[in-house]
Parts: structure tokens; C-alpha cells; sequence
């Protein structure tokens, strides 16, 4: 129920963030432009700590242990 | 399209989606009435504090009906209005409703923490600590931007003493807090009949706005308003929530659901036809000025669909209140599809004419009150009230922005021994949260301001990933 608007909605943000990202680079407004960089960043380290905690290497030894 | 079947329509699939897919994940989710909520196991009666279902709902609609609803459609509208309103309609049902419930449900199964918390325990330390700064900063910057708009919108120009709409508002804002404090105090503390209570309170909350028109006597420069609004913001953050906050989000609410009924029953009078086209394509516009229908429609109308920030009140002072687990459906579900019906309306307003000019507050004060002239209310009155109810929608996010930061700032610094340290005191917390947005204020936050329409929405992306762990975790 939740799984497939939070992938759509990371779809919105992440695509909004390259072209705000992008936009503002390209016009010389390096403050939101870096905004934006750290913003993508910092939703990808969270996206992947995720599926770490699920799917890595952590989680198959948990489960084989268990 | 004749805008009447476009709001009827609406209506009836939330009324709809609230009967049959609210029932299907109040069963998917194993709500449990029985179940005790963190109102009850740790009440403190400052935040944490069992309250009234429909009291609840009216702090939670108010506080997450930002200026946003109301801004996202009317700038979204040039997109034609067809994918506006499937946006809105299917956002909120299936997305933005899901998003706030589900987070509302997963803080009070969380002893009402924060997104942070469900993190921590769900996917690791590390993102919590990540998501907790970046929600943080993201609500410094709302606190700093809903301070200079309330306080632009009450400010009084000696230049033009002819113009009193900000001062009659901000006369009415002051009076409502004194109101809101009267309130709780007679019904949480004299125990009060509620209804009475909301009837007599409703009637004052009317009266205050006839006193704020007829006597303007706080004719506050801008500079002055941020301050009276700090001083203010600091009060909310501190007092237990049922003496200021919830009462006056409360009571305010029903000027937001006073002026929806009356846009409801224009529109039904005037049943104005929508005048600008249903689709105008993909690109809007060339080079790097280029609008995109994907993603910038979805980022655009962000509260009538789907916005992080209710996540933030959900999982701050809502779940904190709720006395049931049942009140979930109302409170978290409901709240968002009243706020879609909200945003149909604004998409109304900028839809019945070609080329509506103005700010998007202007352009839906116009057409609301438009619509209200055709059962006799004037329409120079008509926009007064409509004005005033969209600084209180401003206003009431502000307060509770506030105290959210104040829970994370507080939720940042706890130490781990769980013993009291002075970063994790409540006055320090509120101090540091306001003194940075006053900061953020006074060196210009306009500059990273673009950004918060992104910003919002990877919250709710992220808030979503929260809630998506903590279910699956339930069923490992």
C-alpha cells in the first residue's frame, strides 16, 4: 500500500532534484544548485542504507543464523 | 467541463475511498481500538495529551493546510486543469492520504516518535540521524518563511493608511489567541461541555474578526509582526498543546471549513464552466525555463495531493493527542482528503476565467469570493474573510512547525543514558529552532526557498520509505 507511491514519489523528487539541480548550475545560482546535489545524495545514502538493511549482507547472515 | 461536476465529483470519490479503501487499510494495517495509545501510556498533559477526535481534527487539517493547497493548483494550472485534477483526486487518495496515515499510525506504534525514530528502529542509527537533520532544517526554513508571510500579510504601510486588510487580520490573529487559550482552559481544566464549548467558541471566533474590521488597532510594521510572531511561535512550542495550540488550530479550523462551504455552495449557485483548456502537453516552455508535466506537476501541487510535512504533524503533535487508534482513519485520512477538496476548489477559481492575474492568494480570494457574492455576501467582505482564513491556514502551520522542530531538536540531542541534558531542554530547544529561523530570516532564506517544493516532497518520499520498512519488518 505504501511501497508503490513512496517508489513514484522518489521518482518525482529524484528527477525534480537533476533538473533543479541542472537549471541552476547552468544559470550561475550555485546555492540551490548545491542544495539540490547534497539533497540527491543524501536521499540516495538513505535509499541504499535501506535496502542494505533488507537485502545485504547483514540481513542474509541474520537470517541464516536465525 | 462545468466546474460543478468536477467538485461533486470529487466529493463523492473521497466520501467514497474514505468508506471502502480507508476500511480495507484500517484492516490491512491491523488497527486496534483496544490498543492504548501513546496519548494514554506516556501522557504528560504538555505534549502528550488524549484529545477529542474531531478537536484533533481540526488541529491536524489547519496545521498541515498550509498556503500550499491553495497555491499548488492555481501555479499547476498551466498544465490545463485535466491532469491538475486526476492529480489531486487520485494523490490524495492513494498517495498523500496513505502517506499521512500510514505515518501518523507508524508514530503511535512508535510511542508517538518521529519519522526519525521509525527509521532508527526499522533501517539503522545512520538514517535517522540523516533523515532527522534534513527534516530539522526543512522545518527552520518553513518557520522562517510562514513567519515573513504571516508577517508580511498583517504588516500596516503608514504610507497607505488606507489599507487596514492586515491590520483588521492581524487584529483578528491576536484576538483568536487569546480565544484558543480560553477555551482549553474552560474545557480541559473546568471541563467544559465540548459542544457548548465549540459553539460559544465559534460565535467569539466570529466576533473577533467583526472587532478586528471594525477597530484595526494593531497597526504593526513588518518588523515588528516577526517579532510579536517570535515571541508568539515560542509560546506554542511551550505551553502544554491543549492550553494553546490545539485549541486555536481547533477553532480555526472552522473558519477553514466556513470558507469551504461557502466556495461549496457558490460553486453550486454559479456552476461555472472550466475556462481554460484540460491539457496543454508535456512541455511547457524552452531551454532551461522548460516546465516539465513530469516531474514539476507532482512537486507543484504538493499539500492537495501530497506533502512531507504532514508526515512531520502527523508523526509530531498528532499522534501525541490521539486518544484511539480508530481516530487514525479520521484524523490522518480524512484531514487529507478534505485538504483535496480544498484544492479542487483552488483549481476552480483559477479555471472559471481565462488569464486570472494576481498572486495564487489573490486569485482564489477573488474567485471564492466571487462565488459567495452570488448568496449575498459582498465581495469586498467576502475577500476580507478569505483573506484572513488563508493568513490563519499560515499561521497555524507556523505554530506547529515550531513545536515539531522543537520535538526533532529535543529528539537530536537526547542522550542515550536517557538522562536530562540543557540541549535537550525544552525552552533551550525552542530558543535554538526559532533564534535559527529569525537567523535564516534576517540573511535572506528567499535564496534556498526554490528548493522547499523538492525538499517537501523527498521528506514524504523518505516518510514513505519509513512506513514501507516498519511493515515489512512486522511481517518478517
Amino acid at each position: 500500500m505504501t511501497v508503490i507511491p513512496m517508489v513514484f514519489m522518489f521518482a518525482v523528487t529524484l528527477t525534480a532534484l537533476i533538473l533543479v539541480g541542472r537549471n541552476n548550475f547552468a544559470s550561475g545560482n550555485f546555492i540551490i544548485g548545491s542544495v539540490a546535489a547534497i539533497l540527491f545524495v543524501l536521499a540516495i545514502i538513505l535509499i541504499v542504507t535501506t535496502i542494505n538493511t533488507f537485502f545485504g549482507k547483514k540481513s542474509e547472515k541474520k537470517n541464516i543464523s536465525a | 467541463m462545468n466546474s460543478l461536476t468536477l467538485l461533486l465529483l470529487g466529493i463523492l470519490l473521497f466520501l467514497v475511498a474514505y468508506a471502502t479503501y480507508g476500511a480495507y487499510l484500517a484492516k490491512h494495517w491491523g488497527i486496534d481500538n483496544e490498543r492504548k495509545t501513546p496519548a494514554h501510556t506516556c501522557r504528560d498533559d504538555i505534549d502528550y495529551c488524549p484529545a477529542n477526535a474531531k478537536v484533533l481534527l481540526g488541529h491536524h487539517f489547519s496545521s498541515i493546510a498550509g498556503a500550499g493547497p491553495i497555491t499548488g493548483p492555481i501555479a499547476a494550472a498551466i498544465f490545463g486543469w485535466l491532469p491538475v485534477y486526476l492529480w489531486i483526486v487520485i494523490g490524495s487518495i492513494f498517495v498523500g492520504g496513505v502517506h499521512d496515515w500510514g505515518s501518523l499510525f507508524a508514530s503511535i506504534r512508535h510511542d508517538g516518535k518521529s519519522i526519525g525514530e521509525i527509521i532508527r528502529v526499522n533501517i539503522g542509527a545512520r538514517g535517522k540521524m540523516l533523515f532527522n537533520i534534513f527534516a530539522y532544517l526543512t522545518l527552520v526554513l518553513v518557520v522562517a518563511a510562514f513567519t515573513d508571510i504571516c508577517a508580511s500579510t498583517f504588516a500596516f504601510d503608514p504610507a497607505k493608511p488606507e489599507l487596514l486588510s492586515g491590520a483588521r487580520a492581524g487584529t483578528a490573529s491576536i484576538l483568536f489567541i487569546f480565544l484558543a487559550m480560553a477555551f482549553g482552559f474552560f474545557v480541559y481544566r473546568k471541563g467544559a461541555n465540548l459542544t457548548l464549548s465549540s459553539i460559544i467558541g465559534v460565535a467569539l471566533l466570529f466576533f473577533s474578526i467583526w472587532i478586528g474590521y471594525q477597530f484595526p488597532i494593531l497597526k504593526l510594521t513588518k518588523f515588528e509582526w516577526d517579532v510579536v510572531l517570535i515571541v508568539y511561535i515560542f509560546a506554542a512550542s511551550t505551553m502544554p498543546v491543549w492550553f494553546l495550540l490545539q485549541p486555536r488550530d481547533y477553532l480555526c479550523s472552522f473558519l477553514l471549513y466556513a470558507m469551504l462551504a461557502g466556495a461549496v455552495i457558490g460553486i453550486l449557485i454559479v456552476r461555472p464552466a472550466m475556462a481554460i483548456p484540460a491539457s496543454v502537453g508535456f512541455t511547457i516552455g524552452e531551454g532551461v525555463k522548460a516546465q516539465y508535466l513530469f516531474p514539476m506537476l507532482f512537486v507543484t501541487v504538493a499539500c492537495g495531493a501530497i506533502s512531507g510535512f504532514h508526515s512531520l504533524v502527523g508523526s509530531g503533535t498528532s499522534s501525541k493527542q490521539l486518544s484511539t487508534e480508530k481516530d487514525t482513519k479520521l484524523v490522518g485520512y480524512g484531514a487529507m482528503l478534505i485538504e483535496g477538496i480544498l484544492a479542487i476548489i483552488a483549481l476552480i477559481t483559477v479555471g472559471y476565467v481565462v488569464g486570472a492575474k494576481g498572486t495564487p492568494a489573490q486569485i482564489f480570494a477573488g474567485g471564492v469570493s466571487d462565488f459567495m457574492s452570488n448568496f449575498g455576501i459582498p465581495v469586498s467582505i467576502g475577500t476580507v474573510f478569505v483573506i484572513l482564513a488563508f493568513s490563519a491556514f499560515a499561521l497555524t502551520s507556523l505554530d506547529t512547525a515550531t513545536r515539531l522542530g522543537r520535538y526533532l531538536f529535543q529528539e537530536m540531542t537526547a542522550r542515550a543514558d536517557g538522562k536530562k541534558s540543557i540541549l535537550n531542554n525544552m525552552y533551550v530547544a525552542t530558543a535554538i529552532t526559532v533564534g535559527l529561523s529569525a537567523l535564516l530570516l534576517s540573511y535572506g532564506y528567499q535564496k534556498i526557498w526554490p528548493i522547499f517544493g523538492s525538499a517537501n516532497q523527498l521528506l514524504a518520499g523518505l516518510s514513505l520509505l519509513a512506513v514501507s520498512a516498519w511493515q515489512v519488518k512486522r511481517t518478517l
